[in-house]
């Protein structure tokens, strides 16, 4: 038994390493100086140095591009949670537009984003939208509304009827029991929504690079164009860029660890 | 004028600003996205203009070869990153479900891969692939094996696609199956322990049956997620060497935004997209019949 319990847990040791290896090299890499990039066998051992961060927010304007992508995942959030949260109390409470809604709706979710980016290109730029904050925001509606009301609807479908009806015998109107009852209990969905949006919308690469332009391209967008040179890899760009555009999502995760799950998963089944 | 008045109540109310967005971001765009696919809009030559051509760029497309290996290596990529997240997934998920200790930590590590940006993850695996100074070459030689070209030959290219698709989404399966694994119930176990039956009868004849509708959703939701695969393949190759990594996201996306043959790139995201659909349909029943 004892034998079998060692034999689990290094299994676990050796999925857990297997795992954080990349994410980890990444961030040693960003460390690294840029003269240690390229050398055989890699430097494994070496003084650490802030110089690439340095250099991106110095020489590659990381800061504009950072600016961007905060403007783009908050307005994303807000819009999705926002929306989301009504669309899908509607949906729970007074079966809006039955299963057959519910049904359209997570088709959305799994759409091929070249499916539908095609044709969006030509309304933004048939309205003059192209390279504009509004057009790249509502591109990623495409994902996290549904999303948000998916994972909404089957909260809200869940929370109990009792808490709503004694408010509102209590005098409370419709939209004061939804704003202080329903959501309030609802808070670690939401909490989820949030995180899920923010990081999805913070991730996104292809809307952002075919609807966008200099002026409102994301950090994505900037760690591709500045990891490579035409015939050479700017590792040391590279791994700032790529350390930086992690660590508002680690930082997310660490924090918010138990909202995360039922996010990932979709809500598909409880975390 | 009474239906005016139903239509300002909540729940109309509510449901409004959803309806509105969908429809003026996917509904309205995938109806227009018809139109283009039954004209003819050549953006790269406008001498000559647009005129309807009906099913004619299916026809084209069926005849296109590049278009025809995209899909066969997308349905290659999608079926192999599937099988192996959700065999993996479900074997690491029957592994940690034989621990107790650190737990919450480890169920943590596990889903951050998920969370990294696909474009940081392609390019950090770009410079690990790399043959002659990337890491994974230099500890596959200390450990005796021989070192890999990676994604820079055509033969093992798409593999090196699928080795991070399987790295970054393998922790979906993980996590949902090991919820999965919690909310199986106590008492069949306890009767089939109680009964003398193995470890591999009770997973063979208990746990996978009873975990069934758990790895069917894992199974659609991961089919319909590995359709998506842009970023990764957009830095680590661009669809190369050759057309051995253009699966059909990157086809229609050098189609529609290199080369301009709009109608062309929306008509061929529609066979996709159909498949798309169906997929939803098998997780929407999935999801509806757990209720």
């Amino acid at each position: 038994m004892k034998a079998i319990k060692g034999l689990v847990w290094l299994l676990v040791l050796v999925v857990l390493a297997i795992s954080s290896f990349p994410w980890v090299w990444l961030l040693i890499t960003s460390f690294k100086p840029p003269e240690l990039m390229f050398i055989t066998p890699p430097a494994l051992v070496f003084q650490p140095t802030l110089r690439n961060f340095v250099r991106v927010i110095n020489e590659a304007d990381l800061l504009h591009y950072l600016k961007n992508s905060l403007i783009i995942a908050i307005g994303s959030t807000i819009l999705a949670t926002l929306v989301g949260a009504t669309g899908a109390y509607s949906m729970s409470r007074f079966n809006t537009g039955g299963k057959s809604l519910f049904f359209d709706v997570i088709t959305l979710r799994m759409l091929p984003p070249i499916v539908a980016i095609i044709p969006y290109y030509f309304i933004m730029r048939a309205l003059g939208l192209l390279n504009t904050y509004p057009a790249i925001i509502l591109s990623h509606m495409i994902y996290a509304l549904p999303f948000a009301v998916l994972l909404l609807k089957a909260t809200f479908d869940e929370t109990p009827l009792d808490l709503e009806g004694s408010a509102l015998i209590d005098g409370c109107s419709r939209l004061g029991v939804f704003l202080r009852v329903t959501i309030p209990l609802a808070a670690p969905a939401i909490i989820a929504v949030t995180v899920f949006t923010f990081i999805s919308s913070w991730n996104e690469f292809l809307f952002v690079l075919i609807l966008g332009s200099l002026d409102t391209q994301t950090l994505p967008i900037m760690a591709a164009k500045e990891s490579m040179g035409n015939f050479l890899y700017n590792w040391d760009k590279m791994a700032a860029i790529g350390t930086i555009s992690v660590l508002p999502v680690l930082a997310f995760v660490y924090i918010l660890q138990k909202y995360v799950v039922s996010g990932l998963t979709l809500g598909a089944i409880k975390g | 004028m009474k239906g005016f008045k139903k239509f300002l109540e909540l729940p109309y109310l509510f449901v409004l600003p959803t309806l509105v967005i969908l429809f003026g971001i996917a509904i309205f765009p995938l109806l227009y996205s018809i139109y283009l696919t039954v004209m003819d809009i050549n953006l790269s030559k406008p001498q000559y203009g647009v005129h309807f051509v009906g099913f004619q760029q299916f026809v084209e497309l069926a005849k296109d070869s590049a278009y025809v290996n995209s899909l066969y290596l997308t349905f290659v990529l999608s079926a192999t990153v599937v099988i192996v997240e959700t065999a993996v997934g479900l074997f690491v998920a029957l592994l940690y479900s034989q621990i107790w200790t650190g737990r919450d930590i480890i169920r943590t590590l596990t889903l951050i891969p998920m969370i990294l940006t696909p474009v940081a993850v392609g390019l950090l695996w770009r410079y690990m692939y790399q043959p002659v100074y990337g890491i994974l070459n230099y500890l596959m030689v200390s450990v005796g094996l021989p070192s890999g070209t990676w994604h820079s030959e055509p033969s093992t290219a798409l593999l090196s696609v699928a080795i991070i698709d399987v790295w970054q989404w393998t922790p979906f399966a993980i996590l949902v199956l090991t919820a999965g694994l919690q909310s199986l119930p106590v008492e069949p176990f306890e009767a089939a322990q109680i009964d003398g039956a193995s470890r591999w009868q009770t997973f063979r004849n208990l746990t996978l049956p009873l975990l069934k509708p758990v790895i069917l959703v894992v199974v659609i939701i991961r089919g319909l997620d590995s359709l998506k695969i842009f970023d990764t393949i957009y830095v680590l190759t661009k669809g190369g060497p050759g057309l051995s990594t253009q699966v059909f996201n990157m086809n229609l996306y050098k189609e529609g935004f290199a080369f301009f043959k709009i109608s062309y790139a929306a008509a061929g995201a529609w066979p996709i997209f159909l498949i798309s659909i169906l997929f939803s349909y098998a997780l929407f029943r999935e999801l509806v019949r757990k209720k």
